[in-house]
């Protein structure tokens, strides 16, 4: 298990090893990669601040959280965890909202319903509006209806089927 | 996108009115910026390390090697894109990347996708399909799940590793369902980065 923590050093290294095998330049092919997504970095940085920005203030005014505790009774009625349905409601927006909230809900039992339903939906589902704006912004492209819809659609499963799925299996 | 943050900071707004969290709102809203400022820093690092690190891998071949592992899936999913050509190296090694659960590495790998297959003219399907693969986040092992389940003293923190992949694996095929629905057969390209869109 510890080993996987070492996965991404050595996909590094592993690449590093074969450029040297082959006699590739290193630093001066790196330094022309690395310049190249310092470029892209800086063109979208103007849209991220204002992504971002929006999806703090949502979270901290406890907007979100209230609105989560409004649809947990139906959610739970239908067979949902009330407990995870603060965690569906920042997964698509923030990775480290998601991150603290699922911690949150695990530190009471870790393997209770609730909680293996959160891990389940952690594993399944990204930071969905983060990346659609860091990716289309990227490309100066405007993010079109549909993108959202199909992502968000993704989200929704997932987050049907983890209670479904975990279910299934415990 | 732009229509969406006006009513994201609207809704904060009159949820802060409604809760009383002023207080919390203003320290939030100055904090944002700097916590923006990291961001932007951690992200152009390893932006410009992980776009150094594949230029290397393609000068060595490597990227070819795990192009071939996943063209099978991709040719189907996105059959626009150019065999051979710099979108699909860029993909592949995204996919690879998310598979592994190298989050740091897949984002940046993915936003020089992006502008990849931009320049290769892909269509609007192709990039919906592509953020798909992205955004319904298929790895093989959730490691950072399991060490926060370890953490907080679960009896075994890696028996979700099965219901995770099947639960992916049925979001992303409710994603590309939907993505198949939304865009049928279109076909034409969308012409980025040589026309800049205005921000509505």
């Amino acid at each position: 298990m510890q080993l996987s923590l070492l996965a991404a050093p050595a996909v590094c290294a592993l690449i590093l090893i074969a450029a040297a095998v082959k006699r590739v330049d290193i630093i001066g092919e790196f330094t022309l990669g690395a310049r190249e997504g310092l470029q892209a970095a800086v063109e979208l940085m103007p849209t991220l601040l204002l992504t971002v920005s929006a999806i703090t203030m949502l979270y901290r005014s406890g907007t979100l959280g209230a609105f989560a505790e409004l649809i947990s009774p139906a959610a739970a009625h239908l067979g949902f965890p009330a407990e995870a349905v603060p965690l569906a409601m920042i997964r698509p927006l923030s990775g480290s909202g998601a991150l603290a909230v699922f911690e949150n809900i695990i530190s009471a039992d870790p393997d209770s319903f609730a909680s293996r339903t959160a891990a389940v939906l952690m594993g399944s589902t990204e930071t969905t509006f983060y990346t659609i704006a860091v990716y289309f912004a990227a490309v100066r492209l405007r993010a079109d209806a549909r993108v959202f819809i199909s992502s968000l659609t993704a989200d929704f499963a997932g987050f049907v089927f983890s209670a479904l799925i975990v279910r299934l299996f415990y | 996108m732009g229509t969406l943050i006006a009513v994201m900071f609207a809704a904060a707004i009159a949820g802060s009115l409604i809760l009383g969290t002023e207080n919390e709102m203003s320290a939030a809203f100055s904090q944002s910026a700097l916590d923006t400022a990291e961001l932007a820093v951690t992200l152009a690092a390893s932006m410009a390390f992980w776009s150094g690190m594949m230029r290397l891998a393609k000068k060595c071949g490597l990227v070819d090697t795990v192009c071939r592992a996943v063209r099978p899936l991709l040719r189907r999913l996105m059959p626009d894109i150019s065999p051979g050509g710099e979108a699909q190296g860029l993909v592949s090694m995204n996919a690879a990347a998310n598979l592994l659960g190298l989050g740091n590495a897949a984002a940046p790998i993915g936003i020089a996708a992006m502008r990849a297959l931009c320049r290769e003219e892909a269509s609007r399907r192709t990039l919906a399909a592509f953020l798909l693969l992205n955004t319904a986040s298929v790895q093989l092992i959730p490691m950072t799940l399991i060490t926060l389940r370890t953490k907080a003293g679960s009896a075994s923190p890696a028996d979700i590793v099965l219901p995770v992949i099947c639960c992916s694996a049925l979001a992303l095929a409710a994603g590309l369902i939907s993505v198949f629905l939304l865009y049928g057969g279109e076909g034409c390209s969308c012409h980025c980065l040589q026309r800049p869109q205005s921000v509505r």
